[in-house]
């Protein structure tokens, strides 16, 4: 089965008193299995309102959003709420982890929904996940005991936690330094072989060495594919 | 997601949140422990109460006066008449203070207050029997025996078992008085002997440790004895209805008072103590349960803002609205529960340091027992499920219905 996401004249208006604000407007995309998106645009060209609803976090004004096939517009609350369980994963640039709990509980959040996942296989799965990403010494670390970079690592880790085809990320190297700007989008992009599709909201230019395809947005428009 | 998976879930969030699940679950079991103390508190002094007047003579006891000219015969049948009346007696049948000369023919000087009995009205029996209607010069003791006002105070003080007593005798002693000087003068003495039949337990009865039953009409041969020579004649002296149940003197009263009589109660309960515990127990219940319920909303709003990101993450995750409801549910459940066990821990605590205390207190107190009623426990359980859920649900409502998970997840 081949994984993706298609946006068909998508439109996402805010309104501000009388005045309609266009956060997307008219947007056509196709997201291919596999790829590695990177999303550019200077604040406020709609890349975060863009990732939120291919995330299924926001829902359009008017157009349409399919998933690997499915018409989003036709489900309903919990439906949508499966399929960002099953197909998404989230990396937000505040990494967001809880700060009480550990490095392998915060990845076992989103197991819990999951009932493919055995209650007996949880700590396992995370624990190797952890570990895959380098992360084996941390396991019972808590955020505030980790650097920006290894608390990305686990943001990274959790969002992977039910083996979703799509990872989006939003501003994931925001809060982090050269180095571990690097060794994020090295990661990403390792998954993107392994089949997985990543999408990433951000202005860093560094990505560009890591982008399938960069999207460039201006006022809730794309105005370039490269 | 099945509820072993909420319950983990619940568990890691816990740990999350210790400070406040410890601040929750101690506020739920203090308020609990103040709600089963209040219970244990007033059924233990409603049934000393109830045993009060269940046992006791003196509190189904009714004085009823009649100004009318009657003979005294016509007006204790007349009584005797009404449903509910054991038995109808001159006052003057009810009890008499008496000297005692010797037990088992062992001399011994001290007093014992004798009390009117028959078959019909009778303390309880632990051993032995009850005195049969017209049965003469027999009587009922308390297990635990002693005499009143001893002058040797260090051998005869101590209390005799009762039941060793059975088929003895006790010996009283009583006198008549010249009644024509201006104080009354001993002019003779009388010695009566009473084998015991049966022995009651002073403390269920509520009774003194010197208070002995013989028959009624004892007791009137006793006081017509002493007083024979008294030229002292009243036709209008109350008659006691003595009731056959606690349960019914209200009726008994009632239908005295159809006829004209008058009527008092020989002795009043003094409930208006146990009233005030009740009042007082009631209202610090409630209190604590109005203060638990608010610092747990409290608690949980001020928490709220941490929480919301939480949720909002979760939702992020893929958890719909139902998953996110039973993780906050099972949480306040798990809140709840642990705030039973400490509220049973420290009502246990509680009661056996109170029970301590007055095994070592005064007779009086000793007599309390403590009536556990489990339906308290139970309703407490209730109510800190109650407490927990609707406070957690009422401070969660908007994070979980109504926010977005964008909402909830930008600080």
């Amino acid at each position: 089965m081949s994984y993706e996401m298609i946006l068909n004249k998508a439109n996402k208006i805010f309104k501000n008193g009388d005045k309609k604000i266009y956060a997307l407007n008219n947007v056509s995309i196709t997201i291919k299995n596999g790829l590695f998106y990177a999303i550019m645009g200077h604040s406020g060209a709609g890349k975060s309102t863009l990732i939120q609803i291919l995330g299924l976090l926001d829902s359009l004004s008017s157009g349409e959003l399919y998933i690997n096939g499915k018409n989003i517009q036709d489900l309903s609350e919990n439906e949508k709420s499966y399929i960002r369980m099953e197909q998404i994963g989230f990396i937000f640039q505040s990494f967001y982890l809880n700060p009480k709990l550990k490095a392998i509980e915060n990845v076992m959040l989103p197991m819990y929904i999951n009932s493919k996942i055995k209650n007996s296989d949880r700590n396992f799965k995370a624990m190797e996940l952890l570990k895959k990403f380098g992360l084996e010494k941390r396991i019972n670390h808590y955020p505030r005991e980790l650097s920006g970079g290894e608390q990305q690592r686990v943001a990274i880790v959790r969002a992977l936690a039910n083996d979703p085809n799509f990872i989006l990320a939003d501003e994931p190297t925001g809060n982090l330094d050269e180095e571990n700007e690097e060794i994020v989008f090295n990661e990403l992009k390792k998954l993107t072989k392994e089949g997985k599709t990543v999408i990433v909201v951000t202005h860093n230019d560094i990505v560009k060495k890591y982008a399938d395809k960069i999207l460039y947005m201006d006022n809730g428009v794309i105005k370039e594919e490269l | 997601m099945k509820i072993l998976d909420y319950y983990l879930m619940s568990i890691n969030n816990i740990k999350g949140n210790k400070k406040a699940f410890f601040r929750n679950s101690v506020l739920i079991g203090i308020s609990l422990s103040i709600l089963i103390l209040s219970s244990i508190t007033t059924d233990s002094i409603n049934n000393v109460l109830e045993k009060n007047i269940k046992n006791n003579l003196s509190y189904r006891s009714i004085y009823v006066s009649n100004y009318e000219e009657i003979d005294q015969k016509t007006f204790i049948k007349n009584i005797e008449e009404i449903e509910h009346v054991a038995k109808a007696i001159p006052q003057e049948a009810y009890s008499t203070n008496i000297d005692i000369d010797s037990i088992d023919g062992e001399k011994l000087s001290g007093a014992l207050s004798l009390i009117g009995s028959n078959n019909d009205i009778s303390p309880q029996i632990i051993a032995g029997r009850k005195i049969e209607e017209n049965e003469k010069n027999v009587c009922i003791v308390p297990k635990k025996f002693q005499l009143q006002n001893l002058e040797d105070s260090t051998k005869d003080n101590e209390i005799i078992d009762g039941e060793e007593l059975l088929n003895k005798e006790i010996e009283i002693v009583y006198y008549n008085y010249d009644y024509s000087n201006e104080y009354p003068q001993k002019i003779n003495t009388i010695k009566e002997k009473f084998r015991v039949v049966g022995v009651y337990d002073q403390e269920i009865n509520m009774g003194e440790y010197y208070e002995c039953y013989i028959n009624f009409e004892d007791i009137l041969e006793i006081k017509n004895e002493i007083t024979k020579n008294s030229n002292y004649i009243s036709k209008f002296d109350p008659i006691l209805a003595i009731v056959d149940n606690s349960e019914n003197l209200e009726t008994v009263m009632n239908s005295l008072k159809e006829l004209g009589y008058n009527v008092l109660l020989r002795s009043i309960p003094n409930t208006k103590l146990i009233d005030i515990i009740e009042s007082v127990c009631t209202v610090l219940s409630i209190c604590t349960i109005i203060i638990a319920l608010s610092s747990i909303i409290i608690n949980v709003i001020k928490t709220a803002e941490e929480r919301k990101y939480e949720l909002g993450l979760l939702k992020a995750f893929g958890y719909n609205k139902r998953n996110l409801w039973y993780s906050v549910i099972m949480e306040s459940v798990i809140t709840a529960i642990i705030g039973f066990i400490l509220s049973c821990i420290f009502v246990f605590l509680v009661v056996v340091i109170l029970y301590l205390v007055l095994q070592n207190a005064n007779s009086e107190l000793r007599k309390i027992e403590f009536i556990i009623e489990y339906n308290a426990f139970l309703y407490s359980l209730f109510m800190s499920l109650i407490i927990s859920i609707f406070g957690s649900v009422f401070a969660s409502y908007n994070i979980v219905n109504k926010a977005t998970v964008i909402k909830n997840i930008k600080k």
